[in-house]
């Protein structure tokens, strides 16, 4: 009990989560078939290596040249729901009011 | 008028998309609402220059996009750790809003160079061509795919690292772990 650092009321909390975000959670840990070979692997390069490399030299000294599709495809899902949550707020007053106005000086 | 109405419609039409645009950028709801609003005066006062026919959003994109781009490089210049700021608000954020979930992602988002956070989320999420967002960009298509290659990389390597140092966290424990049972 004490070993794990969530208390048993985060777990509950935690679930779906979890399983929603495969990738982005503990499940990341164990890379899908494909994935996991060619991080370690080291010599599927022959996909072009992209030359601005200048800053982040050392982080991506593990090549890894290619996401599998079925992370691709997660991490776009992912992308998308962000960016939909946002759109589904829909136009906030305060912009509808702006093109009001500019719409009023502009009839002056 | 009809036209004018058309430009008006067009321009709601396009802020729900600005500001996720905006937002992801930046990490901040407060700032990314300043800057849809910075974008509508701005085209506002250019219309001359918006060619009718053409698309719309994707012209309020490339004005949000290269104002964003003057503030960041004004603000590199005045706070030094921008980084640190962003992530600061971004935990701000997290607490006011119900959009938790997304944390994670977020935080990600925001460790990618500016360079590549904008071609995958044009690509990637807004869902503009490899052409489009070459020209929202001012950039080649080949940059474009490249950027959105190596952002998508970068974000999937920062989401993942992670999620091995939470387990690794746990050593007795690995796989158990994600059964989350605690008895």
């Amino acid at each position: 009990m004490g070993r794990k650092h969530f208390t048993s009321k985060e777990v509950p909390d935690r679930e779906p989560i979890v399983s929603r975000d495969v990738i982005f959670t503990r499940d990341a840990a164990i890379p899908p078939p494909g994935y996991g070979h060619r991080g370690k692997s080291e010599m599927n390069d022959k996909i072009r290596q992209p030359p601005d490399t200048s800053m982040k030299a050392e982080k991506t000294k593990r090549k890894k040249g290619r996401l599998s599709a079925d992370i691709q495809y997660k991490l776009g899902q992912q992308l998308r729901a962000m960016y939909t949550d946002v759109v589904n707020e829909g136009v906030p007053d305060q912009f509808s009011e702006l093109i009001q106005r500019l719409e009023k000086r502009d009839e002056k | 008028m009809n036209a004018q109405d058309d430009v008006r419609g067009a321009m709601l039409a396009a802020v729900p998309s600005l500001r996720a645009f905006a937002i992801s950028l930046c990490g901040d709801v407060d700032r990314a609402n300043d800057l849809v609003q910075e974008t509508l005066l701005r085209a506002w006062s250019h219309l001359d220059s918006f060619e009718p026919g053409t698309n719309m959003s994707a012209w309020l994109f490339t004005i949000l996009r290269n104002h964003f781009r003057t503030e960041y490089r004004k603000r590199r210049r005045e706070v030094e750790d921008a980084d640190g700021g962003y992530a600061e608000r971004l935990t701000a954020r997290e607490e006011q809003t119900a959009h938790i979930e997304f944390g994670e992602l977020r935080e990600a988002l925001l460790k990618l160079s500016p360079d590549q956070r904008e071609a995958l989320i044009l690509v990637g999420a807004s869902g503009f061509s490899y052409e489009e967002a070459a020209k929202i960009c001012n950039c080649a298509v080949g940059t474009i795919k490249s950027r959105v290659n190596r952002a998508r990389l970068r974000l999937a390597e920062s989401l993942g690292v992670e999620a091995v140092q939470e387990i690794a966290s746990e050593p007795e424990t690995p796989l158990a772990a994600s059964g989350g049972r605690d008895e």
